[in-house]
Protein backbone atom coordinates (compact mmCIF):
# COMPACT_ATOMS: atom_id res chain seq x y z
CA UNK A 1 0.00 0.00 0.00
CA UNK A 2 1.31 3.39 -0.95
CA UNK A 3 2.05 5.57 2.06
CA UNK A 4 2.33 9.30 2.13
CA UNK A 5 5.18 11.08 3.78
CA UNK A 6 4.31 13.61 6.46
CA UNK A 7 5.57 16.44 4.30
CA UNK A 8 3.60 15.49 1.22
CA UNK A 9 1.72 18.48 -0.07
CA UNK A 10 -1.31 16.74 -1.41
CA UNK A 11 -3.99 18.73 -3.14
CA UNK A 12 -6.50 16.52 -4.95
CA UNK A 13 -6.88 12.78 -5.17
CA UNK A 14 -5.97 11.17 -8.48
CA UNK A 15 -6.93 7.91 -10.03
CA UNK A 16 -4.08 5.73 -8.84
CA UNK A 17 -3.56 2.40 -7.15
CA UNK A 18 -4.23 3.65 -3.67
CA UNK A 19 -6.72 6.32 -4.59
CA UNK A 20 -9.00 5.64 -1.66
CA UNK A 21 -6.10 5.94 0.77
CA UNK A 22 -5.12 9.24 -0.83
CA UNK A 23 -8.66 10.50 -0.61
CA UNK A 24 -9.00 9.54 3.04
CA UNK A 25 -5.65 11.06 3.92
CA UNK A 26 -6.51 14.22 2.06
CA UNK A 27 -9.87 14.49 3.80
CA UNK A 28 -8.38 13.92 7.22
CA UNK A 29 -5.86 16.71 6.68
CA UNK A 30 -8.40 19.04 8.24
CA UNK A 31 -7.88 17.40 11.57
CA UNK A 32 -4.23 18.37 11.61
CA UNK A 33 -4.66 21.28 13.98
CA UNK A 34 -2.99 22.33 17.19
CA UNK A 35 -4.74 21.80 20.50
CA UNK A 36 -5.86 24.94 22.32
CA UNK A 37 -3.27 26.67 24.47
CA UNK A 38 -5.55 26.54 27.49
CA UNK A 39 -5.21 22.75 27.67
CA UNK A 40 -1.78 22.71 29.32
CA UNK A 41 -2.58 24.91 32.36
CA UNK A 42 -5.60 22.73 33.05
CA UNK A 43 -3.49 19.58 32.87
CA UNK A 44 -0.88 21.11 35.15
CA UNK A 45 -3.53 22.09 37.65
CA UNK A 46 -4.94 18.57 37.73
CA UNK A 47 -1.52 16.95 37.87
CA UNK A 48 -0.49 19.04 40.89
CA UNK A 49 -3.46 17.66 42.80
CA UNK A 50 -2.44 14.05 42.34
CA UNK A 51 0.44 12.25 43.98
CA UNK A 52 3.75 12.19 42.14
CA UNK A 53 4.26 9.00 40.17
CA UNK A 54 6.58 6.30 41.42
CA UNK A 55 9.79 5.41 39.69
CA UNK A 56 9.36 3.36 36.52
CA UNK A 57 9.59 -0.34 36.82
CA UNK A 58 12.73 -2.05 35.78
CA UNK A 59 12.50 -4.65 33.14
CA UNK A 60 14.19 -7.79 34.37
CA UNK A 61 16.85 -9.05 32.10
CA UNK A 62 16.70 -12.66 31.14
CA UNK A 63 19.29 -14.77 32.88
CA UNK A 64 22.07 -15.96 30.64
CA UNK A 65 21.70 -19.52 31.95
CA UNK A 66 18.17 -20.85 31.73
CA UNK A 67 17.39 -21.56 35.38
CA UNK A 68 14.27 -23.63 34.79
CA UNK A 69 16.09 -26.05 32.50
CA UNK A 70 18.93 -26.34 34.97
CA UNK A 71 16.59 -27.21 37.81
CA UNK A 72 14.82 -29.78 35.65
CA UNK A 73 18.12 -31.38 34.71
CA UNK A 74 19.23 -31.58 38.35
CA UNK A 75 15.95 -33.17 39.47
CA UNK A 76 15.92 -35.71 36.66
CA UNK A 77 19.54 -36.69 37.20
CA UNK A 78 18.94 -37.09 40.95
CA UNK A 79 16.00 -39.40 40.27
CA UNK A 80 17.96 -41.43 37.76
CA UNK A 81 20.84 -41.73 40.18
CA UNK A 82 18.55 -42.88 42.95
CA UNK A 83 16.95 -45.50 40.72
CA UNK A 84 20.24 -46.58 39.23
CA UNK A 85 21.90 -47.20 42.55
CA UNK A 86 18.83 -48.99 43.81
CA UNK A 87 18.67 -47.07 47.03
CA UNK A 88 16.50 -48.83 49.56
CA UNK A 89 15.22 -46.56 52.22
CA UNK A 90 14.41 -49.43 54.60
CA UNK A 91 17.99 -50.60 54.65
CA UNK A 92 19.46 -47.28 55.35
CA UNK A 93 16.98 -46.21 58.02
CA UNK A 94 17.33 -47.42 61.56
CA UNK A 95 14.63 -49.71 62.86
CA UNK A 96 13.42 -47.26 65.45
CA UNK A 97 12.57 -44.59 62.88
CA UNK A 98 9.44 -46.23 61.59
CA UNK A 99 6.49 -47.99 63.12
CA UNK A 100 5.51 -51.55 62.38
CA UNK A 101 1.80 -52.05 61.97
CA UNK A 102 0.64 -55.66 62.50
CA UNK A 103 -1.18 -57.24 59.57
CA UNK A 104 -4.89 -57.72 60.37
CA UNK A 105 -5.71 -61.44 60.86
CA UNK A 106 -8.88 -63.47 61.58
CA UNK A 107 -8.60 -65.02 64.97
CA UNK A 108 -10.30 -68.26 65.92
CA UNK A 109 -12.71 -67.83 68.78
CA UNK A 110 -13.50 -70.80 70.91
CA UNK A 111 -17.23 -71.45 71.17
CA UNK A 112 -18.68 -73.89 73.72
CA UNK A 113 -20.11 -77.11 72.32
CA UNK A 114 -23.66 -76.52 73.69
CA UNK A 115 -23.96 -73.18 71.94
CA UNK A 116 -23.11 -74.73 68.57
CA UNK A 117 -25.72 -77.44 68.99
CA UNK A 118 -28.37 -74.85 69.88
CA UNK A 119 -27.51 -72.79 66.83
CA UNK A 120 -27.74 -75.86 64.59
CA UNK A 121 -31.11 -76.82 66.02
CA UNK A 122 -32.44 -73.31 65.53
CA UNK A 123 -31.23 -73.29 61.94
CA UNK A 124 -33.00 -76.60 61.16
CA UNK A 125 -36.26 -75.40 62.68
CA UNK A 126 -36.17 -72.18 60.72
CA UNK A 127 -35.56 -74.06 57.50
CA UNK A 128 -38.45 -76.39 58.08
CA UNK A 129 -40.80 -73.48 58.53
CA UNK A 130 -39.67 -71.77 55.39
CA UNK A 131 -39.90 -74.82 53.10
CA UNK A 132 -43.40 -75.50 51.60
CA UNK A 133 -44.97 -78.86 52.55
CA UNK A 134 -44.44 -81.65 49.98
CA UNK A 135 -47.72 -83.04 48.73
CA UNK A 136 -48.17 -86.44 47.21
CA UNK A 137 -49.50 -86.57 43.63
CA UNK A 138 -53.30 -86.39 43.38
CA UNK A 139 -53.84 -85.64 47.00
CA UNK A 140 -55.03 -82.23 47.91
CA UNK A 141 -55.44 -80.97 51.42
CA UNK B 1 18.67 5.73 27.11
CA UNK B 2 15.93 7.06 24.83
CA UNK B 3 14.53 10.58 25.10
CA UNK B 4 11.21 9.28 26.39
CA UNK B 5 12.87 7.11 29.02
CA UNK B 6 14.87 10.07 30.25
CA UNK B 7 11.73 12.19 30.43
CA UNK B 8 9.90 9.49 32.35
CA UNK B 9 12.70 9.27 34.91
CA UNK B 10 12.68 13.03 35.35
CA UNK B 11 8.89 13.12 35.67
CA UNK B 12 9.02 10.41 38.30
CA UNK B 13 11.48 12.46 40.29
CA UNK B 14 8.92 15.28 40.30
CA UNK B 15 10.21 17.36 37.39
CA UNK B 16 7.15 19.02 35.86
CA UNK B 17 9.24 20.70 33.17
CA UNK B 18 9.98 17.25 31.85
CA UNK B 19 6.28 16.56 31.85
CA UNK B 20 5.69 19.72 29.84
CA UNK B 21 8.35 18.60 27.36
CA UNK B 22 6.52 15.31 27.01
CA UNK B 23 3.26 17.18 26.51
CA UNK B 24 4.74 19.43 23.84
CA UNK B 25 6.17 16.42 22.07
CA UNK B 26 2.93 14.46 21.80
CA UNK B 27 0.09 16.96 22.22
CA UNK B 28 -0.46 17.55 18.50
CA UNK B 29 -0.62 13.90 17.46
CA UNK B 30 -2.85 12.94 20.36
CA UNK B 31 -5.19 15.86 19.91
CA UNK B 32 -5.51 15.18 16.19
CA UNK B 33 -6.24 11.51 16.81
CA UNK B 34 -8.91 12.35 19.38
CA UNK B 35 -10.41 14.98 17.09
CA UNK B 36 -10.50 12.66 14.09
CA UNK B 37 -12.10 9.88 16.10
CA UNK B 38 -14.67 11.95 17.95
CA UNK B 39 -15.14 14.78 15.47
CA UNK B 40 -15.60 17.19 18.34
CA UNK B 41 -13.10 19.87 19.39
CA UNK B 42 -14.34 20.06 22.96
CA UNK B 43 -14.17 16.31 23.34
CA UNK B 44 -10.71 16.17 21.81
CA UNK B 45 -9.45 18.78 24.26
CA UNK B 46 -11.00 16.96 27.18
CA UNK B 47 -9.53 13.67 26.01
CA UNK B 48 -6.10 15.26 25.64
CA UNK B 49 -6.24 16.56 29.20
CA UNK B 50 -7.46 13.25 30.61
CA UNK B 51 -4.82 11.41 28.64
CA UNK B 52 -1.95 13.38 30.12
CA UNK B 53 -3.36 13.28 33.63
CA UNK B 54 -3.72 9.50 33.38
CA UNK B 55 -0.29 9.18 31.85
CA UNK B 56 1.21 11.18 34.70
CA UNK B 57 -0.48 9.02 37.31
CA UNK B 58 0.70 5.83 35.62
CA UNK B 59 4.18 7.06 34.76
CA UNK B 60 5.74 4.70 37.28
CA UNK B 61 4.30 1.67 35.52
CA UNK B 62 5.33 2.59 32.01
CA UNK B 63 7.80 0.52 30.05
CA UNK B 64 10.69 2.87 29.34
CA UNK B 65 12.41 0.56 26.89
CA UNK B 66 10.00 1.57 24.11
CA UNK B 67 8.52 4.82 22.77
CA UNK B 68 5.64 6.31 24.72
CA UNK B 69 3.69 7.10 21.57
CA UNK B 70 1.76 3.79 21.29
CA UNK B 71 0.97 3.85 25.00
CA UNK B 72 -0.33 7.43 24.87
CA UNK B 73 -2.33 6.68 21.74
CA UNK B 74 -3.86 3.69 23.47
CA UNK B 75 -5.05 5.96 26.27
CA UNK B 76 -6.51 8.36 23.70
CA UNK B 77 -8.29 5.57 21.86
CA UNK B 78 -9.77 4.23 25.09
CA UNK B 79 -10.92 7.68 26.18
CA UNK B 80 -12.36 8.34 22.72
CA UNK B 81 -14.20 5.05 22.92
CA UNK B 82 -15.73 6.08 26.25
CA UNK B 83 -16.71 9.44 24.83
CA UNK B 84 -18.23 7.88 21.71
CA UNK B 85 -20.28 5.53 23.86
CA UNK B 86 -21.64 8.43 25.84
CA UNK B 87 -22.32 10.57 22.76
CA UNK B 88 -23.69 8.21 20.17
CA UNK B 89 -24.52 10.90 17.66
CA UNK B 90 -21.67 11.90 15.43
CA UNK B 91 -21.44 15.65 14.94
CA UNK B 92 -21.58 15.87 11.17
CA UNK B 93 -21.40 19.63 10.97
CA UNK B 94 -17.75 20.59 11.12
CA UNK B 95 -16.44 23.83 12.36
CA UNK B 96 -16.11 26.73 9.98
CA UNK B 97 -12.52 27.06 11.16
CA UNK B 98 -11.74 23.79 9.47
CA UNK B 99 -12.99 25.03 6.15
CA UNK B 100 -10.97 28.20 6.46
CA UNK B 101 -7.86 26.20 7.27
CA UNK B 102 -8.41 23.91 4.33
CA UNK B 103 -8.94 26.67 1.78
CA UNK B 104 -5.77 28.26 0.53
CA UNK B 105 -5.65 32.03 -0.18
CA UNK B 106 -5.14 31.56 -3.94
CA UNK B 107 -7.89 29.04 -4.45
CA UNK B 108 -10.96 30.09 -6.41
CA UNK B 109 -14.35 30.05 -4.65
CA UNK B 110 -15.59 27.21 -6.91
CA UNK B 111 -12.58 25.08 -6.12
CA UNK B 112 -12.87 25.84 -2.46
CA UNK B 113 -16.53 24.85 -2.47
CA UNK B 114 -15.87 21.67 -4.43
CA UNK B 115 -12.95 20.61 -2.27
CA UNK B 116 -14.82 21.45 0.88
CA UNK B 117 -17.81 19.38 -0.15
CA UNK B 118 -15.69 16.43 -1.17
CA UNK B 119 -13.82 16.48 2.10
CA UNK B 120 -17.05 16.66 3.98
CA UNK B 121 -18.45 13.70 2.09
CA UNK B 122 -15.39 11.59 2.87
CA UNK B 123 -15.37 12.67 6.49
CA UNK B 124 -19.04 11.77 6.76
CA UNK B 125 -18.28 8.37 5.29
CA UNK B 126 -15.44 7.87 7.77
CA UNK B 127 -17.68 9.03 10.59
CA UNK B 128 -20.33 6.52 9.57
CA UNK B 129 -17.92 3.65 10.16
CA UNK B 130 -17.99 1.68 13.36
CA UNK B 131 -15.67 2.82 16.15
CA UNK B 132 -13.06 0.10 15.62
CA UNK B 133 -12.82 0.64 11.88
CA UNK B 134 -12.74 4.42 12.31
CA UNK B 135 -9.89 4.18 14.80
CA UNK B 136 -7.85 2.04 12.39
CA UNK B 137 -8.49 4.51 9.56
CA UNK B 138 -7.42 7.45 11.71
CA UNK B 139 -4.31 5.76 13.07
CA UNK B 140 -3.26 4.50 9.64
CA UNK B 141 -4.08 7.41 7.36
CA UNK B 142 -3.92 10.40 9.67
CA UNK B 143 -1.26 9.37 12.16
CA UNK B 144 0.77 7.28 9.74
CA UNK B 145 1.23 4.31 12.07
CA UNK B 146 2.20 0.98 10.59
CA UNK B 147 -0.05 -2.06 11.00
CA UNK B 148 2.10 -3.62 13.77
CA UNK B 149 2.13 -0.29 15.60
CA UNK B 150 -1.65 -0.07 15.40
CA UNK B 151 -1.89 -3.64 16.62
CA UNK B 152 0.27 -2.64 19.58
CA UNK B 153 -1.88 0.40 20.32
CA UNK B 154 -5.13 -1.53 20.06
CA UNK B 155 -3.68 -4.59 21.77
CA UNK B 156 -4.87 -6.96 19.07
CA UNK B 157 -3.21 -9.13 16.38
CA UNK B 158 -1.89 -7.53 13.19
CA UNK B 159 -4.32 -9.69 11.21
CA UNK B 160 -7.23 -8.09 13.02
CA UNK B 161 -5.94 -4.62 12.14
CA UNK B 162 -5.52 -5.66 8.51
CA UNK B 163 -9.02 -7.04 8.46
CA UNK B 164 -10.53 -3.91 10.02
CA UNK B 165 -8.67 -1.70 7.58
CA UNK B 166 -9.77 -3.82 4.65
CA UNK B 167 -13.43 -3.78 5.63
CA UNK B 168 -13.29 -0.09 6.50
CA UNK B 169 -11.91 0.72 3.05
CA UNK B 170 -14.48 -1.54 1.45
CA UNK B 171 -17.29 0.18 3.33
CA UNK B 172 -15.93 3.61 2.45
CA UNK B 173 -15.59 2.70 -1.20
CA UNK B 174 -19.17 1.48 -1.27
CA UNK B 175 -20.52 4.48 0.56
CA UNK B 176 -18.66 6.95 -1.62
CA UNK B 177 -19.66 5.20 -4.83
CA UNK B 178 -23.30 5.40 -3.74
CA UNK B 179 -23.17 9.03 -2.67
CA UNK B 180 -25.36 11.05 -5.00
CA UNK B 181 -23.36 14.20 -4.47
CA UNK B 182 -20.34 12.55 -6.04
CA UNK B 183 -22.07 11.22 -9.14
CA UNK B 184 -20.91 13.23 -12.12
CA UNK B 185 -18.46 15.17 -9.97
CA UNK B 186 -15.79 12.73 -8.95
CA UNK B 187 -17.18 9.45 -10.28
CA UNK B 188 -15.56 7.69 -7.38
CA UNK B 189 -17.22 4.36 -8.13
CA UNK B 190 -15.15 3.89 -11.26
CA UNK B 191 -11.84 3.92 -9.38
Amino acid sequence: MVRFSEQANYTQPTSAEDDLGRLIRWSLEDFKVEPPVRAWPKILERVREIKAPMKPRRRLRRALVPVASLVQAVVISALLLALGLGVDRNLSMPQSNYQIHPTPTVQKVSVPQGVLEDMLRGYKLARMELEPPAYKRGVCP
Amino acid sequence: MSEDAELVLRICSGDLDAFETLYLKYKRQLYQAALAITGDHGAAEEILQDCFVRAYAAMGKVDTSVSLSPWLHRIVVNLSYNWTNQHRQWPLALDAVMDRLMAGPSASPELIAEGSELREIVREAVAALGFKQRVVIVLFYLQGFSLPEIANILNCPVGTVKSRLHYACKALRKKLSEDRRLIGEVAYGTF
